[in-house]
């Protein structure tokens, strides 16, 4: 009997036994990052307009960022680094003292943003966490409205905070 | 003989089980995982921006609703868009128009965490009045979105 040849000839067929496998490891990746998908960022209370806080009149701390980005801490020009050394003794002595973060108008939001973010790593210093406000411009406006004059306009006099 | 042995190999072969797992749909399951996920990634905005940075990184992992602001094409004005964490995000003209996004929202899920991602450019009185408008919709939280920094950087 005659065996018939086999024509030799290239296989025409795709390898598709590891398809499974590079499925398994792409589910993998895309369920760790749909896992590490958050957003990150700092957090902030805002304020009641219905409440108003009760501080007891305790004075506050004043941090302003004036329109050139630099800081002033009770109308000291002081740099960023070196806030929580000052608000130290003053949270030790008193944790409640409350901290007001106020920006100029003009300033750019990451100056805003850098400031809060150095006050809010007090407690990684060991230094309690303070009650930080950021005035808004319609809290300045009510303030106005209330009392009639704008409480961050000229109040260092002589250097030091009135 | 070696037809009886013949018959008897066939027999045993026969009556051993096979121990194989069909395997074939095992790709076409996986795709649809894929798929799947791929689909659950994906955020409702997409938008690029210089973000400030900081060392503090709170988590938020629920869907958060989302104001955007970006700095328009002409310089001085400011570009708002909004989303509810769900759907893409849309432009939106003032804070007039926030506020109402907001306190709609905020009417559908009390206690609705809002996220505020700004270019670090943006003026501070812009992102105060968006606090107002979020503050008088009745929003308690809200997260400055922000990257990461190194604090040896600073």
């Amino acid at each position: 009997m005659r065996r018939k040849r086999r024509r030799s000839g290239i296989d025409a067929e795709i390898k598709t036994s590891s398809t499974g496998d590079v499925a398994f490891l792409l589910i993998i990746f895309f369920m760790v990052t749909a896992t590490f998908a958050v957003t990150k960022g700092l957090k902030l209370e805002l304020p009641d307009t219905e409440k108003r806080d009760d501080n007891d009149g305790e004075s506050s701390v004043l941090v302003e960022i004036v329109p050139d980005g630099s800081v002033r801490v009770d109308c000291q020009p002081m740099e960023i680094g070196r806030i929580l050394d000052y608000l130290r003794p003053q949270l030790m002595r008193n944790p409640k003292k409350p901290v007001i973060i106020y920006a100029h108008e003009s300033v750019e939001y990451r100056h805003m943003v850098r400031v809060y973010d150095s006050v809010v790593q007090a407690p990684s210093r060991g230094i309690p966490a303070p009650d930080i406000l950021i005035p808004t411009p319609g809290i300045i406006e009510d303030y106005i409205a209330i009392f009639g004059f704008d409480p961050f306009e000229n109040h260092c006099r002589g250097g030091r905070a009135s | 003989m070696q037809a009886s042995r013949k018959r008897r190999i066939a027999l045993a072969r026969s009556r051993r089980p096979k121990a194989t797992i069909p395997t074939a749909g095992m790709a076409d399951i996986a795709f649809l995982l894929l798929i799947f996920f791929m689909v659950i990634v994906s955020e409702p905005d997409h938008t690029r921006l210089d973000l400030p940075d900081s060392v503090i990184q709170d988590s938020v992992v629920e869907k958060a609703a989302l104001v955007i602001l970006l700095p328009g094409n002409s310089g001085g004005d400011v570009v708002f868009k909004f989303t509810d964490g769900v759907e893409q995000s849309r432009i939106v003209p003032d804070f007039a128009a926030i506020e109402a996004e907001a306190a709609a929202l905020i009417s559908r899920e009390p206690g609705k965490i809002f996220k505020i991602k700004a270019d670090g450019g943006i003026s501070c009185g812009d992102i105060g009045r968006t606090f107002d408008a979020l503050s008088h919709a009745g929003a308690a939280r809200v997260l400055m979105v922000t990257r990461a920094r190194d604090e040896e950087r600073s």
